[in-house]
């Protein structure tokens, strides 16, 4: 009835988990080179990752007259200072070589009638970027020494023995019974964030409706945690200010169409609270809460076509958005009649909480070279923490720099290695556990909503306002302990279940790093994305950076029980240095 | 669920599963292809793009403000062909040429 799992080795240079933005720019740029790459994703990365839909915009460039300088700036002033300017410098610094080399693989980029870049602001361009993921994908078809295994599902690190080198990964089919393990000399992490820790904004059937991509379920931050790498910054949670019900971007109506914001009363009411992401996420939230809701982006009044421009330029990223737009100006009779010139307007509403190192800055600690801190293993894009407002093209140059960081680590470390072989055992072990389980009295989803429940009610989520206190998140933490030992006990009677039982195990652990985070940062730095009860404002002391590290990380994540103990350490936001290491056995809450 | 997959015209190419994001499209022998968890899609829209019958159709679930409109696109000489179609049976065109639409 349960199927041995068919086990194949292979052998690489360079293994890169994951073929979004990032994981396929550090395939492209490895490829010029002589190295046996392995590119996994857990779908086609055809349309796998952030931009399945498109974009309309790259939201990460620098027109003529600004520096890399004046991005870092930008983005370290909009974290409210929680942001590494060493890696933002970085990163900046290959935002424009990004959007040229979207530009030569087809990205069709808006110009003006001398052939310069339309730019937006000085950040921002407009395109007609519907294809942008096949354009970035599909030429990696091609590339000799390049292998792309798709719809294998990367469930944990190998290791070495003693110095804990990563040494590849395990992985497995979601078609067949088929276990990989992939050993290689270096590896890219490239996984995105994490996506259905919170309960979603829509309900159960639309629950999958939001703002990040459903399927990027925090593997990379799971496996990166078990293994003991040094994780930063995950309290930085990302809500994201969207068009209510299809989570659609507001940018395009409101630095495009240069549409209003405005409460319920007619009011423009967000200069009051600042200009930051999280300051305009507080800003329609508190007029909500406090009876001007809802809130509004409203254009002029414009003529049919200029609408239909506007549906136009929303079927080049949130095509629900555009249907809902046409569902409106249904209701509104305008296809029966000619309607004068009337506004187009979006209700928008902030998100759930996200776990993301692309908008905010949570994710593994990297170096310039973006090395994570276990030797072997680089991470890039929304994975990587410290530098946020990433978007495409800086995930794309994050990969680029990663790219460029393993070449030297492979110059540099010749030496052999030895994969830690227990860890085969294990995971064979582990796998035919669940494959063999019986049916328990719960299900993966009844889980998935158990744990939703509770990081939403007492981790902070959009039912409790945003807001937690100490005793809530200590609740929290016990919750997701008592959760994750009950999955130990969930059947996966196919791969698919197995599949789905991984992703919900991988939310838990990537949750409780969470709460250990919000736990550690004893202030309310940034109100739009959460509100620490009891500590209400900014605070001098916590301008550095929360880490956090498991003490004997396990590697392989144990059926039931704890996966370990973990260890805040802070950081100086200008050195990186180490301020101070908290022992996991002090109390942090 | 945002697509809705009409049987009679789906030929069973397969085109559509081979770019679903969240891996929610299957295809058995001789029959339309089906969608897995329903409830788990994105509504990203990379299947109805790829359809060569036009059998797959996004909507809007009532909950989101959906009234019964469904979009369909159809790829052509590089550029989309998108259509809505109304409950009453009324279709719309939206073209999406290489064209700057200023947005």
């Amino acid at each position: 009835m349960h199927p041995e799992f068919n086990i194949q080795r292979l052998n690489c240079d360079v293994l890169i988990i994951g073929g979004g933005a990032a994981g396929c720019a550090a395939a492209h740029k490895l490829s010029e080179g002589d190295y046996q790459i392995i590119l996994c994703d857990k779908a086609p990365i055809v349309r796998s990752g952030c931009l399945a839909a498109g974009v309309n915009a790259i939201n990460a460039c620098l027109a003529p007259g600004y520096s890399p300088q004046d991005y870092a700036d930008y983005a370290k002033r909009d974290a409210h200072g929680i942001a590494s300017e060493r890696l933002l410098l970085s990163m900046s610094q290959g935002l424009n070589e990004a959007t040229l080399f979207l530009e030569k693989l087809g990205l069709k980029i808006h110009k003006g009638p001398d052939g310069s870049y339309k730019y937006r602001s000085w950040r921002n361009l407009i395109v007609n970027g519907e294809n942008i993921k096949p354009l970035l994908a599909l030429p990696l078809k091609d590339k000799e020494g390049l292998t792309i295994l798709e719809r294998v599902l990367v469930i944990s690190y190998l290791v070495t023995y003693g110095d804990r080198r990563v040494s590849g990964a395990a992985a497995l089919s979601i078609d067949s019974p088929t276990l990989y393990f992939i050993e290689a000399k270096a590896v890219i992490c490239a996984t995105g964030g994490a996506a259905g820790i919170y309960l979603p904004n829509n309900p159960g059937y639309s629950g999958h409706k939001m703002w990040y991509p459903p399927f990027n379920t925090g593997a990379g931050y799971a496996m990166g945690i078990l293994a003991g790498a040094e994780m930063t910054t995950l309290e930085m949670r990302f809500v994201a200010l969207r068009a209510a019900d299809t989570a659609a971007p507001t940018g395009t109506l409101a630095v495009g169409a240069n549409a209003k914001q405005l409460n319920i009363l007619g009011q423009a009411y967000e200069a009051k609270y600042g200009n930051t992401t999280s300051q305009r996420v507080l800003a329609a939230r508190k007029e909500q809460e406090e009876g001007r809701g809802p809130c509004r982006l409203i254009t002029e009044s414009i003529s049919l076509k200029e609408k239909m421009n506007l549906v136009r330029a929303y079927l080049h990223m949130a095509p629900l958005q555009s249907l809902k737009f046409i569902e409106e100006m249904v209701k509104d009779e305008l296809w029966g009649s000619n309607l004068s010139p009337s506004p187009l307007q979006v209700t928008v509403e902030a998100s759930e909480p996200f776990v993301l190192g692309g908008h905010t800055a949570g994710g593994y600690q990297v170096d310039e070279s973006r090395k994570t801190t276990l030797k072997g293993l680089f991470a890039a894009g929304d994975v990587a923490g410290g530098a946020p407002q990433k978007y495409v093209s800086g995930a794309i140059s994050e990969g680029f720099l990663a790219a460029q960081g393993v070449k030297v680590f492979l110059e540099e470390n010749l030496e052999k290695f030895q994969t830690d072989a227990s860890l085969e055992k294990k995971i064979v072990k582990l796998l035919s556990t669940f494959r063999a389980n019986e049916a328990p009295g719960f299900s993966t989803q009844g889980l998935e909503e158990a744990m939703q429940k509770t990081m939403d009610s007492l981790a902070g989520g959009a039912r409790a306002g945003y807001a937690y206190n100490d005793h809530s998140l200590r609740l929290a933490e016990e919750g997701i302990l008592e959760l994750y030992g009950l999955s130990g006990k969930l059947p996966a009677p196919n791969i698919r279940d197995l599949m789905y039982i991984w992703e919900l195990r991988e939310r838990m652990i990537v949750a409780r790093s969470l709460i250990r985070h919000m736990a550690a940062r004893r202030e309310t730095r940034w109100p739009g994305f959460g509100e620490y009860k009891g500590y209400p404002l900014k605070q001098k002391d916590y301008e550095l950076f929360i880490n956090s590290r498991l003490l004997l990380a396990p590697v392989i994540p144990p059926l039931e029980g704890s996966w370990g103990e973990i260890e805040i350490i802070k950081r100086d936001l200008v050195t990186g240095e180490i301020i101070e290491e908290k022992g996991a056995h002090e109390h942090s809450y | 669920m945002s697509i809705v997959i009409n049987p009679s015209i789906c030929m069973s190419c397969g085109k559509c599963v081979s770019q679903c994001p969240g891996n929610l499209l299957e295809v058995s022998r001789n029959k339309a292809v089906r969608i897995l968890n329903p409830s788990f899609c994105w509504g990203c829209a990379a299947c109805i793009k790829v359809c060569p019958q036009g059998a797959l159709k996004l909507f809007l679930p009532p909950v989101l403000g959906g009234r019964g409109a469904r979009l369909s696109v159809k790829a052509s000489k590089g550029t989309l062909a998108w259509q809505v179609e109304l409950p009453g049976g009324k279709k719309i065109n939206i073209d999406a040429p290489e064209g700057e639409d200023g947005y």
